[in-house]
């Protein structure tokens, strides 16, 4: 198995920036599905391996189940009361199931553009189309996971998780709760008060809450941010896995390049209100950090430190939209 | 060694509070028996002890008690209620605050207790005026704290339940009273102080039974034993009321590292 991600890692390291290649279509070798057929549930980590056996490597490939939201912005404009513009005439497409994450200095307005997608905040000129619908308000299928896990102190861990599964009966929700604090690993700790969990623990907890609704929108806003630097590689690989079981799109507002390249599909550079690089990374999952990592880090970093003055410069484009 | 001396201190710790009243009351009556102490100007502990069987078989001391503590409770209730809603409303509504806190602020600022002989002509000498002047007394450390508990929950709690679709009510219950809880049994404390105070000083003035009345009386016949009597009754009932607050913490905010009580697992590092 280990040597099955090897060789799929060593496959794709040429494949750069483009156009899906022709491995991508219909026409690549179709997943054997064992005895058990594609239903969810069964063994989470044999699917996963399964999945990258086949080389569904940007996530969005045919074989995984897609069940995400897809989200438009068109000409977006955001300014609080008569401020200047944090976002102006920002376009950007997120298709379903997609994994993106958005960089940029702080005060950029990436959370902006965050708090937008989610609906805490109305644009200011411009439309959000989710779904190719436009939306208005908060969407109950998409929830949000913040730098701070705000959880609610009062109540226990197992609680705090059924908070996120509204409309649900009692005693379904806390069965539901049980099962995704088993997904992150806290099933033990389901009777504790918040209090008493470490940091990483609670974002965990906070990531079940997210994620027992069956989101099809995830919005995550730096949540890594505060965590020592292993428990963020086991936080990010968490991630990464249950966002392959479940299928949902994911955006990802995070200071961190190297995190954006570890878990996206596309990495977004918002830069004076705008677009300033979109870039779609062609690595293998699970990443590592070899050659073509280390080139998708440098491209983005280097553009991201980039002196101000090319501010009226063409944005880079290099996805295909 | 250390082990059976920890076992030893955690066994006698529930004592510890009691051994400075046991050592006064003791050197007290030592003094008072030695004749040091005059028993014109204090009596003895055995006296005063003496005191309060002789008015418990008579029936006075139950009768004041009961009515007292009758009294002190509706008049908590009342101004607890009013208090609450108050601060409950002028947390979440602009306008509700606007129109009535700079009032509320005013009469605050008037010493209840200074409306003792307006009262008087109110209400007469019955309970309504006691219980009225301890509503008046409860409602501000009651009014002030819920507003301010309301005020203080993080912001971001709220956002995160909106986010998960809670609705107002949920919002409330869930989100709002649990995050200004801390702040609210503060001013519960409070007014549980202000409560005995009040109602004490309502009755010394202005009375025809209640502890405050028995005490007023007994000095007009110069009945030191009932006097001491009657202010160890308020340290006792003041303890009371203590003891109820730190019971309604402990079972309200146990989730709250300071009050629950320690967990097997021990914090996370």
């Amino acid at each position: 198995m280990a040597s099955a991600f090897r060789q799929a890692a060593r496959k794709s390291a040429g494949r750069l920036i483009g156009a899906p290649e022709p491995g991508d279509g219909p026409d690549r070798p179709q997943r054997a599905d064992g005895p058990g057929g594609p239903e969810e549930g069964v063994g989470t980590k044999s699917r996963i391996v399964t999945e990258f056996e086949n080389g569904a490597f940007h996530g969005v490939g045919p074989d995984r189940r897609v069940r995400g939201m897809s989200i438009d912005l068109r000409q977006v404009t955001k300014r609080f009361g008569n401020g200047p513009a944090v976002l102006e005439g920002l376009n950007l497409s997120i298709r379903a199931g997609e994994f993106v994450a958005v960089v940029g200095r702080s005060g950029c307005g990436k959370s902006t553009l965050l708090r937008l997608m989610a609906g805490l905040e109305a644009p200011s000129g411009g439309v959000i189309l989710r779904d190719g619908r436009p939306a208005a308000g908060l969407d109950p299928s998409a929830r949000v996971m913040f730098q701070d896990s705000r959880l609610l102190p009062w109540q226990t861990v197992e609680q705090n998780v059924m908070l996120g599964a509204q409309g649900l009966g009692r005693k379904e929700a806390r069965e539901k709760a049980r099962e995704t604090l088993r997904l992150v690993g806290l099933e033990a700790r389901a009777r504790d008060w918040p209090s008493v969990l470490s940091g990483g623990q609670k974002q965990r907890v906070a990531l079940a809450r997210a994620l027992i609704g069956n989101p099809r929108l995830l919005l995550l806003d730096e949540p890594l941010g505060a965590l020592d630097a292993l428990t963020r590689i086991e936080m990010q690989r968490l991630i990464e896995r249950l966002w392959l079981r479940q299928g949902f799109t994911a955006l990802l507002v995070t200071h961190d390049v190297a995190e954006a390249v570890a878990l996206a599909d596309r990495v977004i550079l918002i830069e004076r209100g705008d677009v300033a690089l979109d870039l779609a990374i062609s690595l293998a999952r699970p990443r590592v950090k070899d050659t073509g990592f280390a080139h998708f880090e440098k491209r983005i970093l280097d553009r991201v430190l980039e002196p101000d003055g090319r501010a009226g410069a063409q944005a880079e484009r290099v996805y295909p939209i | 060694m250390r082990g059976t001396s920890a076992a030893a201190f955690r066994r006698f710790e529930p004592l510890l509070p009691w051994i400075l009243p046991v050592l006064a009351i003791a050197v007290w009556q030592l003094l008072g028996s030695l004749g040091i102490l005059s028993n014109r100007i204090m009596p003895t502990p055995v006296k005063v002890a003496e005191a309060a069987v002789r008015l418990t078989l008579s029936g006075e001391l139950p009768h004041s008690l009961a009515v007292s503590t009758w009294r002190a409770l509706a008049g908590f209730l009342i101004g607890g209620s009013i208090g609450f809603l108050f601060g409950l409303v002028n947390g979440v509504a602009r306008l509700a605050e606007k129109l009535t806190d700079s009032s509320i602020q005013m009469i605050r600022n008037v010493p209840h207790l200074a409306m003792i002989p307006l009262v008087i002509v109110w209400f007469g000498i019955g309970n309504e005026g006691k219980i009225f002047l301890v509503a008046l007394g409860v409602l501000f450390p009651i009014y002030l704290n819920t507003l301010h508990g309301i005020r203080s929950v993080d912001p971001g709690l709220i956002e995160m339940g909106r986010v998960y679709g809670l609705g107002r009510g949920a919002l409330y219950r869930k989100v709002i009273l649990p995050g200004a809880m801390p702040s609210i049994l503060v001013g519960l404390r409070y007014a549980l102080g202000i409560m005995w105070l009040t109602l004490i000083v309502a009755e010394t003035i202005s009375s025809k039974d209640g502890i405050g009345y028995m005490a007023m009386n007994a000095r007009e016949f110069f009945r030191l034993d009932v006097v001491v009597l009657c202010i160890l009754l308020y340290a006792l009932l003041g303890k009371v009321s203590d003891l109820m607050a730190k019971g309604l913490e402990r079972s309200w905010l146990k989730w709250h590292p300071h009050f629950g009580k320690p967990r097997a697992n021990p914090p996370a590092a």
